[in-house]
């Protein structure tokens, strides 16, 4: 064949084009699959469904649109708002986002959750990263895949970004890049960039449903010092203590900052200024999300043991204590992200017993750390009520 | 049509033109290795051109 190839360029050019063009199918497939939606499992507490565009009309039918999971008791009192997925690369948020909501029951107040809040984002991966586009999870009826995504909205959603993005209330200068990135552009603009546009839908969502409290979870990597910590608003910085000193008690090393005043496009800045919410932001540890990491496996986004993190370590250069032998798994950054829930919820409740909230059904740190989180992502029953 | 539209669009009919070269190329070329590069190239350039990402 080769030699007919070799002798008959035209026809070695048709073959080649041929299988450019099986190449292209395959790929762009591949690429199409991250386009679909999760196969979630809403668990027992879940009351009802709705998307961002019921309350924001102007995202129906577009790629910022996303889904709200509504959990309420029968009791009234607080209402809290769960952010995952802002940064899909930062795995532990959504995870979190998807475990609460899959076992939750809600029996005080009122919980929401948007597992992907920059939805966007969760339909690719970022380029020159190789992160895998699914995180699989082996569970006891099969392996369960979530999409893990990016950081950034996807430019097949907005192209091509400004040069410089200047924030548009205070003309702080980022990257163009940044004018697709969530939690730099708060508090939107109705008919800005893409994220804008979501932002300032997240402001209106919150402003109309009179949110109590607001909790963006995130993932940084360990040599930067915004990790293992918890980020508050100026009003939301007593309800933080609370919290803090409560998981410190359950053994979760932890750190606090007050929200900086002149970085304006952060959630916990820009909602507690817009909204009535006390608004937390929480970051756990990834060492797969780290720059100087190795090749980024499902073992590294399960266990984040990684070697080079040693050295780092041995240097001086990370800001959490590291062990490759240990790791830092994805069980225990969804136990921290679940618990910080759990407390934040607690300390709203002593904070304001008129806000009270009371979430069941979620395990306790140690329990968490012990059994791990397959057992709470196990494919159940499909409710059909809240596909 | 706002200022990022048309240059969506540019870059979209950017993209067409290499494409065009590419097919071209890889009919012209008789050594086995160039039209191997041309298709090999022409990949990324079609998805970019439907925006499958």
């Amino acid at each position: 064949m080769m030699k007919a190839l070799k002798s008959n360029h035209r026809i070695a050019s048709f073959f080649l084009l041929v299988m450019a063009g099986i190449l292209i199918i395959h790929s762009g497939t591949t690429f199409l699959e991250m386009h679909k939606p999760d196969t979630l499992f809403p668990g027992p507490g879940v009351t009802g469904k709705g998307k961002l565009s019921d309350y924001v009309p102007r995202l129906k039918d577009t790629p910022m649109d996303t889904d709200l999971y509504f959990l309420k008791g029968k009791e009234p009192g607080g209402k809290f708002l769960i952010f995952g997925g802002t940064h899909n690369d930062e795995i532990a948020a959504h995870v979190s986002a998807i475990t609460l909501l899959e076992n939750a029951v809600v029996k005080k107040g009122e919980l929401i959750i948007i597992p992907r809040v920059n939805r966007s984002g969760s339909t690719y991966t970022l380029e020159m990263e190789a992160y895998p586009q699914f995180l699989e999870i082996k569970t006891s009826k099969g392996v369960r895949k979530i999409r893990t995504g990016a950081r950034y909205a996807n430019w097949a959603h907005q192209f091509p970004d400004p040069e410089v993005y200047a924030h548009p209330l205070t003309g702080q200068k980022y990257p163009g890049t940044e004018s697709r990135n969530l939690n730099r552009v708060y508090p939107g603009r109705a008919n800005g960039f893409i994220m804008e546009k979501v932002a300032a839908a997240l402001i209106e969502f919150i402003n109309r449903e009179k949110i109590n409290l607001v909790l963006d979870m995130h993932e940084a990597y360990a040599e930067h010092y915004v990790v293992d910590c918890l980020v508050g608003h100026d009003r939301a910085m007593e309800l933080v203590a609370m919290t803090l000193m409560a998981l410190q008690m359950e053994g979760i090393s932890i750190k606090m900052f007050q929200s900086p005043k002149k970085v304006y496009g952060f959630s916990h800045r820009a909602i507690g200024e817009h909204t009535d919410a006390m608004v937390v932001l929480a970051e756990t540890t990834n060492i797969a999300f780290g720059k100087f990491r190795g090749k980024i496996t499902q073992d590294l986004l399960w266990d984040g043991k990684d070697p080079f993190y040693d050295l780092l370590y041995r240097k001086g250069k990370l800001f959490v204590e590291y062990d490759s032998k240990k790791g830092i798994s994805l069980d225990e950054r969804v136990a921290r992200h679940l618990t910080t829930v759990m407390e934040l919820s607690r300390s709203l409740s002593e904070y304001d017993e008129s806000k009270t909230i009371e979430i069941d059904n979620i395990p306790e740190y140690s329990e968490l750390l012990d059994k791990g989180i397959i057992g709470l992502l196990e494919p159940k029953e499909r409710n059909d009520r809240f596909q | 049509m706002d200022e990022a539209a048309i240059i969506g669009l540019l870059y979209k009919l950017i993209i067409v033109y290499f494409i065009v070269i590419f097919i071209t190329n890889l009919f012209r070329k008789k050594k086995i290795s160039d039209q191997v590069m041309y298709a090999a190239i022409l990949v990324p350039f079609v998805l970019r051109l439907f925006s499958i990402k």
